[in-house]
């Protein structure tokens, strides 16, 4: 029917409230693309024929997508007077399942995800009420990824079906065109549009109203008017999804557009890649052409205005305004220079309007609602609402529509949950290839235009690709270069020469072949590029490389100086992931191997040319390999430490007496080190460079040897016998030990150096506890954590009570706990945040909890209380979790509330530090923190000769963190003091079976036999036994050698490491 | 009339000149390599850069696209145009590392090599610098529009459609005459004219009635006659250099 008159179009509204809220149930499909790829379709179809066969009266209908994406398929159901149901993640056999219950009269309760009462933000102004109920079902923005959102572009999508012309109208489309078209005139509208602010939503925020007005003034008989839906940044499809999901709300803007600067066509210039868009625009083109809402005379207002859809072929520079002209001419896509600018002379030399889609469907909202009313959203400078795509390394994946001015630190983890199963969060890349990488320490800053211009980046369309810690930033740049360069026009030399070399200094970098010159050259030739390229791609493309030059150098500096790719993805520079992330680079792959083929003693060499302290990592290391471990993606991680334990302990076993040593050992050399500290940092170094050659000698505070190892961790964890074992290895290679000389106390710095040593390795370890802060804490009965596990360590008799509250949430707090419980104490671990916050090993906080350890959490000490001179209580804020701080973490706050919680003695373990108070004596600086000041790849201090690696340098870490460092000063001082790389000449080549099964072998995961928990008490034997054999080998079977690799050949390139 | 200052100077333009133009006009050398006075310009080989240091928006900008404006200030080798120039010409050396114009060029900002990477050039040669004087010579000019760009980004190159011989060029030699960087072979051999670079097109050439030398191809002819009927049969037999000696020679006869 066609619409004359306002009159008519309430007719066919009611048609479309009909549908819209029919007297019967009505189950609405989402079937955007993103539910489409994730099998709406089948689920759509299984409705229909289920309700068929159940001769169920109901209405099933399409609509777009409601913008969660990573929940898809997303399904409404409406019952008559009732909240409208979103399920989520719906299957045929969900669908069979709703449509049987419905036939019963009853609602399905699986996969129920949220209701939606009311809509706001409708042109209604009224909003929408679908009705109350469902009181345990929540309201769509008590859900996370809606909370924060605002959603105006998006209000119907994945509400109304975007085929039905009908029910666009009924929810007030349509109404705003023919009201401006009765009743107002050009000059309105563009006054409106001023007022409101509004700025080009394609990413370079160019005032809309400004643009119009340009146009509008220029007289010509033929002006157009153009929506850009050339959407191509990769991560990027917010419009695909506003046009898929409300196509007709894009016409009607570019109606008001039309009408405000006198276009009689419009065109819409959208790439071929998507199909769905194009024919949903297609069918709604034709539904308002046959009410009479397009074409010659609309409504008798005397105006004419027709919209036709142009297919560009996919070139990424066609979302350029002079190559996306170009195009829709028949040219090839080729940008030119401006002046003159579109708005002037654009296609066919005609004044012309080009705005993105978001901007065209911002329009009707902004002249149905008023300027005002839209200014009321956004910050100062940038008003109203932007749709982002979060996707990449985040948890939540889909469209969001969120104020101007919303932190990066809301969308990202508050929205988007933060990383994928708890991995940290290293970036965001904002505008696609034209923008830049955000670090994780800038998600403070606020989204809009000019803020992130400031960072570095640029708002872009809308594409927000996260990164995490296991993206490479020299990779991701490489990713985004090679993709500007591919899509250059080659029109004008910066960008068709300038980003090709830069793209091949990068593959130099990733390839292990950079120098430092090259990080020279890349930010020359970027200026270069960004100042001299015609057009918008160019001038932009180095974006991503300056900003990740700018933030992540040192991830550049390592791929550079160290070959090291620290992510793991640049796989020419190690040999397997796992290989990778070991502090030590411990060559997994090969001693699993060789456990395979049972040759144990080569696979017990294999580790001890790694390791010095095989059966110790064995047991305590933190393994961090077995996170970047391959089989996790298939099902779980290999056992890579229990492998590792079970090799060493049979070993040992199998060896009668005789120490097992390392074959190779190079003659002596006569340069003499000095070692300071016997922990896992200077155990590691000495074994390294005895065996070079060098005189080692280990000054050691303590009066015996292993610092942490020894007086840090509990007997249950680690066997004195088992750490002698392996002290006594190092021992026999010739290693001088200097006992009970504590380094500023009983001997100085400048004391050692005087007796000749040619270089220093400052290892002291951080063993001091970091003080609580509170009243109370020197009472009677609180022990510092560290100093209370170094008493019960050296065989010291420790007096404790009978209930012991332990304050912390690492290994130490919970190794405090375990020592405890087995003392007879009742126990429990007192943390400030939650346990999923708890930065102890899972396994340990497992075990404690099985142990009968009680946790506490949300509760913060404010006051050790005391009786007669004696601890008896402590004063406990209650906390919640508050704002997410920049590391994706929720802070704990005060939430007011305190209460006490009685106890007789109390451990403090929330943290540690080192007293170098020796080493500022030396002239050696020190940190904020009292950490000592190194360099990074060298790990030289500010004094000739003296080095220092370990808890000393980093603070509080792990056992393999401080050995990885002390085999590191090993390598760097040999080839100092030799001259010549020997380092890798102490391994001895092993061949192994380098064949693979193109399945993954194996079953799961095995697991170790634990100890009985429940009778800890009194009882310091080990915890955890080692793997039997068939088990070491089962688990061995599941490795899937990562370290075989393609022939050499081409690289893979362009593989999104999205 | 709008006054510019063009490093120091003060100089009195044309509404709707660009800043080249004047600069040309003057005689203030500014390199260029896509840029004709006879055609429209094109801002693709971005040597004609300059610095604008007042009234306008201020940075580095290409001054064949840069309309004059009252009181735009601009320095045509500042620091930084000098800096992006001198890396605009070591990629120019690597692209067309054959070409005697860019190796005048770089001669003369002291560019003695490229730090860059050897570029597979076998698309469009090592002359070319791809400024597409000759499509537009082509195109604007002659109307004739036989080459244009082909690939695009790494691969571009300017070629015939499908790298096959041209069916509609006249043989002209426009594009050879027009090219800064020598970068387009034209060979008379015999009777016909080879353009070797478009993929050997090849058009016979006419002979002179009175030399008996080939002067322009028969496409050509044909093309000036459709363009101008009313021209003398003459041209389209004699050479040029007939034709100067026939006249030469009636004006002789005239005045004896």
């Amino acid at each position: 029917m066609r619409v004359a008159s306002t009159h008519a179009l309430r007719t066919i509204k009611n048609r479309g409230l009909k549908s819209l809220f029919p007297s019967r149930i009505r189950i609405s499909v989402g079937l955007g693309s993103c539910g489409i790829a994730a099998g709406a379709e089948n689920v759509f179809r299984s409705l229909k024929k289920e309700a068929r066969k159940k001769n169920l009266d109901i209405s099933i209908s399409k609509t777009g997508c409601l913008g969660f994406c990573g929940e898809e398929p997303l399904i409404n159901l409406m019952m008559p007077r009732s909240p409208l149901l979103v399920y989520h993640r719906f299957t045929d056999e969900d669908a069979r399942a709703m449509i049987s219950r419905l036939a019963l009269k009853k609602t399905y309760d699986q996969k129920v995800f949220c209701k939606i009462e009311k809509v706001e933000n409708y042109i209604e102004p009224r909003g929408i009420n679908f009705g109350s109920g469902f009181k345990d079902v929540p309201h769509l923005y008590e859900i996370p990824f809606y909370k924060k959102q605002k959603k105006i572009v998006l209000r119907e999508s994945g509400l109304i079906d975007p085929e039905s012309i009908e029910e666009y109208i009924a929810v007030g489309g349509y109404a705003t065109v023919l009201n401006v078209l009765s009743s107002r005139t050009p000059d309105d509208v563009l006054k409106v549009i001023n007022d409101s602010g509004l700025r080009g939503r394609g990413g370079a925020g160019f005032p809309t109203a400004v643009k119009w007005g340009i146009a509008r003034k220029i007289p010509s008989a033929k002006k157009y008017i153009i929506c850009n839906a050339d959407e191509g940044d990769p991560g990027a499809y917010m419009n695909r999804n506003e046009m898929e999901s409300d196509p007709h709300m894009l016409i009607e803007g570019m109606m008001i557009g039309a009408f405000a600067i006198g276009a009689d066509e419009g065109i819409i210039y959208i790439r071929t890649e998507y199909p769905l868009a194009i024919e949903r625009l297609q069918m709604a083109l034709e539904q308002a052409r046959s009410c009479g809402l397009l074409g010659e005379n609309i409504c008798n207002s005397g105006f004419t205005f027709d919209v036709h859809i142009v297919c560009g072929a996919g070139a990424f520079v066609c979302g350029e305004e002079t190559a996306l002209i170009a195009s829709i001419e028949g040219h090839s896509g080729r940008p030119r220079p401006r002046p003159p600018f579109p708005a002037v002379s654009g296609l066919n030399g005609k004044p012309t309007i080009i705005n993105n889609v978001e901007t065209w469907c911002n329009v009707p909202v902004i002249l149905a609602k008023g300027a005002q009313w839209f200014r009321k959203t956004g910050t100062d400078e940038c008003k109203g609402t932007k749709v982002f795509s979060l996707v990449g390394k985040v948890a939540r994946v889909g469209l969001v529509e969120v104020p101007m001015g919303i932190t990066l630190k809301e969308i990202i983890y508050e929205m988007g949950g933060g990383g994928i199963q708890g991995k940290s969060i290293k970036a965001v890349q904002t505008g696609g290839p034209s923008g830049g990488c955000i670090p994780a320490s800038l998600f403070n800053s606020k989204v809009d235009y000019d803020n992130l211009k400031t960072i570095g980046s640029i708002m872009g369309s809308g594409g927000m690709v996260v990164m995490d810690e296991d993206s490479c930033m020299v990779d991701i740049t490489k990713y985004f270069l090679s993709f500007t360069q591919e899509e250059s026009c080659g029109k004008c030399i910066p960008c068709r020469r300038g980003l090709e070399q830069m793209l091949g200094i990068l593959q130099e970098i990733t390839r292990g072949r950079g120098e430092m010159r090259h990080l020279d050259e890349l930010e020359e030739l970027a200026k270069v590029v960004n100042v001299a390229s015609l057009c918008g791609l160019g001038q932009t493309a180095p974006n991503p490389v300056l900003t990740a030059l700018r933030y992540f150098r040192d991830e550049y500096e390592e791929h550079i100086i160290q070959k090291r790719c620290r992510a793991g993805v640049c796989d020419s520079l190690f040999l397997a992931p796992c290989e990778n992330r070991c502090p030590l680079h411990m060559n997994a792959p090969a001693y699993i191997q060789l456990l395979k083929e049972e040759r144990m003693r080569e696979a017990y060499q294999t580790i001890l040319e790694d390791n010095p302290l095989p059966s110790v990592c064995g047991r305590v290391c933190h393994h961090p390999c077995e996170g970047k471990c391959r089989r996790g993606e298939v099902d779980e991680p290999v056992a890579i430490r229990e492998i590792r334990r079970f090799i060493a302990d049979h070993s040992h076993e199998n060896s009668g007496k005789t120490l097992l040593q390392p074959k190779v050992i190079f003659p002596k050399t006569g340069k003499t080190i000095a070692i300071i500290g016997a922990g896992p940092a200077g155990l590691t170094a000495a074994y390294y460079l005895v065996r070079l050659g060098h005189a080692v000698t280990v000054y050691e505070a303590m009066p015996e040897a292993g610092g942490m190892l020894r007086y840090g961790i509990p007997e249950f964890r680690l066997p004195k016998a088992i750490l002698n074992r392996e002290i006594d290895a190092i021992k026999n290679l010739g290693v001088d030990f200097v006992f009970n000389k504590k380094i500023g106390k009983d001997i100085t710095l400048n004391t050692i150096m005087a007796k000749g040593c040619h270089a220093l390795f400052v290892a002291t370890g951080a063993h001091e506890d970091m003080p609580l802060g509170i009243p109370g804490e020197r009472l009677r009965g609180v022990y510092p954590g560290m100093k209370f596990l170094r008493e019960v360590n050296s065989g010291m008799p420790v007096k404790v009570g009978k209930e012991v509250v332990v304050i912390g949430g690492g290994n130490v707090a919970i190794d405090c706990a375990r020592v405890m419980i087995r003392l007879g104490a009742q126990v429990t671990i007192l943390y400030r945040r939650t346990r999923e916050e708890m930065p102890a090993l899972e396994e340990e906080v497992h075990e404690a909890e099985l142990e009968g350890i009680q946790f506490t959490f949300l509760g913060a000490p404010l006051k050790v209380m005391a009786s007669r001179g004696r601890a008896s209580a402590i004063e406990i804020m209650k906390m919640k979790l508050g704002e997410y701080d920049l590391a994706g973490r929720m802070r704990p706050e005060p939430t007011g509330k305190t209460y006490r919680m009685r106890c007789d003695t109390v451990v403090t373990a929330i943290g540690g530090s080192s007293d170098s108070s020796f080493m500022e004596k030396a002239g050696i600086g020190l940190s904020k923190n009292g950490t000592v000041e190194v360099d990074r790849y060298t790990l030289q201090t500010a004094a000739a000769k003296i080095y220092a690696g370990g808890d000393v340098v980093t603070g509080p870490y792990t056992v393999t963190d401080a050995m990885g460092q002390g085999k590191n000063f090993a390598r760097i001082i040999d080839a100092r003091l030799t001259g010549s790389n020997r380092f890798d000449r102490l391994k001895k080549a092993v061949s192994y079976s380098m064949e693979i099964s193109v399945e993954p072998q194996g079953g799961a995961r095995n697991k170790t036999s634990c100890a009985s928990f429940e009778a800890c008490t009194g009882n310091f034997e080990e915890v955890t036994s080692s793997f039997t054999k068939e088990q070491a080998i089962s688990e061995a079977i599941r490795c899937l050698r990562c370290d075989i690799k393609e022939e050499e050949g081409e690289e893979r390139e362009e593989e999104a490491v999205l | 009339m709008p006054v510019i200052s063009i490093n120091g100077k003060r100089y009195e333009s044309q509404e709707g000149d660009n800043v080249l133009q004047v600069a040309i006009r003057e005689g203030i050398a500014i390199p260029y390599l896509c840029y004709h006075p006879a055609l429209s310009p094109f801002g693709a080989c971005r040597l004609c850069i300059v610095e604008v240091i007042g009234g306008g928006k201020p940075g580095i900008a290409p001054s064949c696209t840069l309309p004059v404006a009252e009181g735009l200030a601009l320095e045509t080798e500042s620091k930084d145009v000098v800096q992006v120039r001198k890396v605009l010409l070591e990629l120019y050396l690597s692209e067309a590392p054959r070409s005697q114009r860019i190796l005048e060029l770089a001669d003369r900002y002291g560019v003695k090599r490229s730090r860059f990477a050897h570029i597979d050039l076998a698309a469009k040669g090592e002359r070319c610098v791809l400024c597409g004087l000759c499509v537009r010579a082509c195109d604007e000019i002659l109307n004739v529009g036989a080459i244009n760009y082909a690939g695009r980004g790494t691969n571009t190159s300017i070629n015939t459609p499908w790298h096959e011989p041209s069916s509609t060029c006249i043989g002209c030699g426009a594009c050879e005459y027009i090219c800064p960087a020598g970068a387009i072979d034209i060979c008379d051999q015999g009777d016909s004219r080879i353009m070797e670079t478009w993929n050997k097109t090849t058009r016979s050439l006419k002979e002179c009635a009175d030399s008996m030398s080939r002067f322009a191809t028969d496409r050509l002819i044909e093309f000036v006659r459709l363009k101008n009927p009313s021209l003398s049969k003459e041209l389209e037999t004699l050479s040029p250099d007939a034709r100067k000696k026939r006249i030469a020679a009636e004006f002789k006869t005239k005045r004896v």
